[in-house]
């Protein structure tokens, strides 16, 4: 790998885990409109081939950037290369809760009310996950084991909310 | 496909909607976007190809007459094959009165026309080359790039296999469109800030639903869904049996049996379907040959009725593709109705009150689509730079990996064009290929998703196991379309890829196609086919009966009575209309008396040099 582009730099916004969306959007579509292939000249392959490319790797970095938990794991990797790959296990307490959850929600699938509270629950716990991770101030001298066991934790828990289906 | 870039530069470019009913084209004018119609004033071009006697065939109105009379040989309906395997369209087989089989290499479908083979993708192109005619017509003006609607599910193989059906017909399909988002752009529905839209599409065949969101003029598909069989000819095959009934309970005549009857109730029931649409009710006076003719009577009333259960399942599809784009149906815009199943005004009520607002339907619903091409159209050439239009891709992108796990690279609904990279290794020493294979769709294991293609890449230096390394990138360009290249990092070399699609044809075979294209040169290749063969296989039988008679000529018995065998074989095949197989015998035979051939020029200037002595002697 060379040194590349951060999603950061390419929406010209800080590397920071609580961009300005607005900004980044703004400066995302501005740069579509300059790069995206409908507005090369029809017939040249080369420059259709660049623009796709270019256009691809935009795409992606506004896919990240717009998303608060996969911008969280980018930025963790930025800071501390191959830490969410090292920092996969678990607390057991964590485990164990996570393991009572996928339990409740197997009951919960024959009980609507049953299943919209836990639901209720565990998003709640997600979010106040995330913000804890979004917080600039965890990203001054970050402990970055503890952000990438929160990011993995998070994980577990969109999974849950995923098998309890949508609201 | 003008090898001269400036001819390529010019010329108009059309929007083209590629119906599995109807097609036509449309442009973008001076006021806005209009269809080009054909001389009739028609612009509406049934998406059918019939196959007549002498290899000729014919498209489009013509052809859709012949539907009835000639059903072994006309091709309808044939979008439904692109891009999918004989296994996939087991529900068209029986349906289609036309043979399907499949292909012996990759899985393909293929259609057989009197033994002749053809892929969906050929069949397609007559159809598009048959709407350039009419466009080029109506333009007074050459037509070689355009912009092609496909419905939005469609995955990579069937949006590759549309960009070949075009590539075939001599168009460069500049770019594929998915067709609720063109119905959208021909509202001007991207002028909107922000706004969800539903387009509604009740087609002859097939309905889709999908749900659209736009932000500051991208458009993007949130969700897609519906029903493959669904549509207008539903309720014509509902009426028809209804006059069915009627004919058989009164005179105990089962018009089943009788085509030519058939087809004329089938056009009467769709003409009593558009009458209701307008008037509370319709008659048809049914000709039964002896006596007054019967009278088949219904109204509105019963008509909707009839159809009602038809239209609760569309329902159906509109609240799953709102639970998958997570949206409440009052959260919904603007509805945009496409097709033409939605003039009838039982459907538009009911999607109406689903949404619980008016639904858009000033334009033409058969036209809609194509309409918005030609929005898209005017924004490659230039036109616009209003609007931006951001696709996304309908089904996750991945790789199959070890036990036939499923790993995706590129997640559904990602933005198109999008990359993906994946860094490849060896297993074994000194390996110096590898091979990749891509699927396409939402389950954890390859065997339930749907196979693009394998990607065989070559060249990797040799060294020992896990040591090369090759990223291989995927990328999902503007249209939907995959291409995946490679480098091994290393040593940096470009890796080559071969590509063998599942379900497509290779860059080789289009080639291969567009090479004896049908529908450059205009005519049958199977007439044009044979009569050369049959005039070659001519002129080798004349050419060896007269060496054969040629007494100077030191011919074996056995060799005479070969050739005279060979010769019988030939002529046969002549008579008969199997062209590969006259053309496999002609050139074993042109190849056998190619040396003999040489023999006969050396005998014949022996026998003249010894003519021309003997004069001089003489």
């Amino acid at each position: 790998m060379t040194a590349q582009v951060t999603h950061f730099e390419r929406l010209g916004v800080p590397a920071a885990p609580d961009v300005d969306l607005a900004v980044a959007e703004r400066n995302y579509l501005r740069l579509s409109r300059a790069l995206h292939p409908d507005f090369q000249a029809p017939g040249d392959e080369a420059a259709a081939e660049r623009a796709n490319d270019a256009t691809a790797r935009l795409n992606e970095a506004w896919s990240v950037i717009s998303d608060p938990e996969a911008r969280a794991e980018y930025l963790l990797e930025l800071r501390d290369p191959g830490i969410l790959d090292r920092a996969k296990t678990l607390s057991p307490a964590f485990l164990a809760e996570a393991m009572e959850l996928s339990e409740e929600a197997e009951t919960a699938r024959r009980d609507p009310a049953a299943a919209r509270a836990l639901r209720a629950r565990v998003q709640a716990d997600a979010d106040a996950r995330l913000a804890s991770v979004l917080a600039p101030a965890a990203w001054g001298q970050p402990d970055t084991r503890r952000l990438a066991t929160t990011l993995h934790e998070l994980r577990v828990l969109r999974r849950v909310l995923r098998d309890l289906g949508s609201p | 496909m003008s090898p001269d870039p400036q001819a390529a530069a010019a010329g108009p470019i059309i929007g083209i909607d590629l119906g599995t009913t109807n097609s036509l084209a449309a442009i973008m004018g001076q006021d806005g976007p209009r269809v080009l119609p054909d001389k009739d004033g028609e612009a509406l071009i049934p998406s059918v190809v019939s196959f007549l006697d002498g290899g000729r065939q014919i498209v489009g109105r013509e052809a859709r007459a012949m539907a009835i009379l000639n059903p072994r040989r006309t091709v309808y309906s044939v979008k439904r094959l692109m891009g999918r395997g004989f296994e996939d369209v087991a529900a068209e087989r029986a349906i289609l009165p036309y043979a399907i089989g499949p292909s012996d290499q990759a899985k393909l479908v293929l259609v057989d026309i009197d033994g002749g083979k053809l892929t969906p993708q050929e069949i397609s192109a007559l159809v598009l080359a048959k709407v350039r005619d009419v466009a080029q017509a109506a333009l007074g003006q050459k037509v070689e790039r355009a912009v092609i609607t496909v419905p939005a599910y469609f995955d990579d193989a069937q949006r590759q296999a549309t960009r070949d059906a075009a590539k075939i017909a001599g168009l460069t399909a500049l770019r594929i469109v998915n067709e609720p988002t063109a119905a959208a752009l021909a509202y001007g529905l991207h002028t909107r800030k922000e706004g969800t839209i539903v387009v509604y599409d009740l087609g002859g065949g097939t309905f889709d639903v999908s749900v659209l969101k736009i932000t500051q003029g991208v458009f993007k598909v949130l969700a897609t869904t519906g029903d493959t069989h669904l549509g207008g000819d539903d309720f014509d095959q509902l009426i028809m049996k209804q006059i069915l009934d009627l004919v058989a309970a009164r005179t105990g005549t089962d018009l089943k049996v009788r085509p030519e009857a058939l087809q004329q109730i089938r056009l009467s029931a769709e003409a009593l379907k558009i009458r209701l649409s307008t008037d509370e009710r319709a008659v048809l006076d049914v000709d039964v040959g002896a006596g007054a003719p019967l009278r088949y009577e219904l109204t509105r009333a019963g008509f909707e009725a009839l159809i009602a259960p038809w239209i609760e399942r569309t329902l159906e599809r509109c609240r799953a593709a709102l639970a998958d784009a997570r949206l409440q149906p009052g959260a919904v815009d603007e509805v945009v109705l496409v097709g033409g199943s939605t003039r009838i005004p039982a459907v538009r009520r009911a999607v109406e009150t689903l949404f619980g607002r008016k639904a858009h339907a000033e334009l033409d619903p058969d036209k809609v689509v194509a309409l918005g091409a030609a929005v898209q159209a005017d924004i490659l050439a230039g036109g616009s730079r209003d609007l931006l239009l951001l696709d996304v891709i309908p089904l996750s992108l991945g790789i199959e990996t070890v036990g036939g796990a499923f790993a995706k690279l590129i997640t559904r609904n990602s933005t198109v064009p999008c990359r993906a990279t994946e860094m490849f290794s060896t297993s074994v020493d000194n390996q110096t290929a590898i091979e990749i294979n891509v699927f396409q769709g939402e389950r954890e294991l390859v065997k339930d998703c749907r196979e693009l293609g394998r990607f065989k890449l070559r060249g990797l230096p040799a060294m020992p196991a896990g040591l090369p390394r090759a990223e291989v990138t995927f990328l999902v360009d503007a249209d939907g379309v995959l291409t995946v290249s490679a480098k091994e990092q290393r040593s940096g070399l470009e890796a080559s890829i071969d590509v063998v699609p599942s379900h497509g044809l290779t860059r080789e075979q289009v080639k291969g196609i567009i090479r004896d294209s049908i529908v450059h040169a205009q005519d049958d290749f199977k007439a044009r086919d044979l009569v050369e063969m049959r005039n070659k296989a001519h002129n080798l039988v004349t050419g060896t009966r007269r060496v054969l008679g040629m007494k100077e000529m030191p011919f074996t018995p056995a060799q005479r009575s070969e050739l005279e065998a060979d010769i019988a074989r030939l002529e046969q095949l002549a008579q008969g209309e199997d062209v590969a197989a006259l053309k496999q015998a002609a050139d074993d035979f042109g190849h056998k008396t190619q040396a003999l051939a040489d023999d006969v020029i050396g005998a014949a200037i022996k026998a003249e040099l010894q003519r021309a002595s003997g004069q001089l002697k003489g």
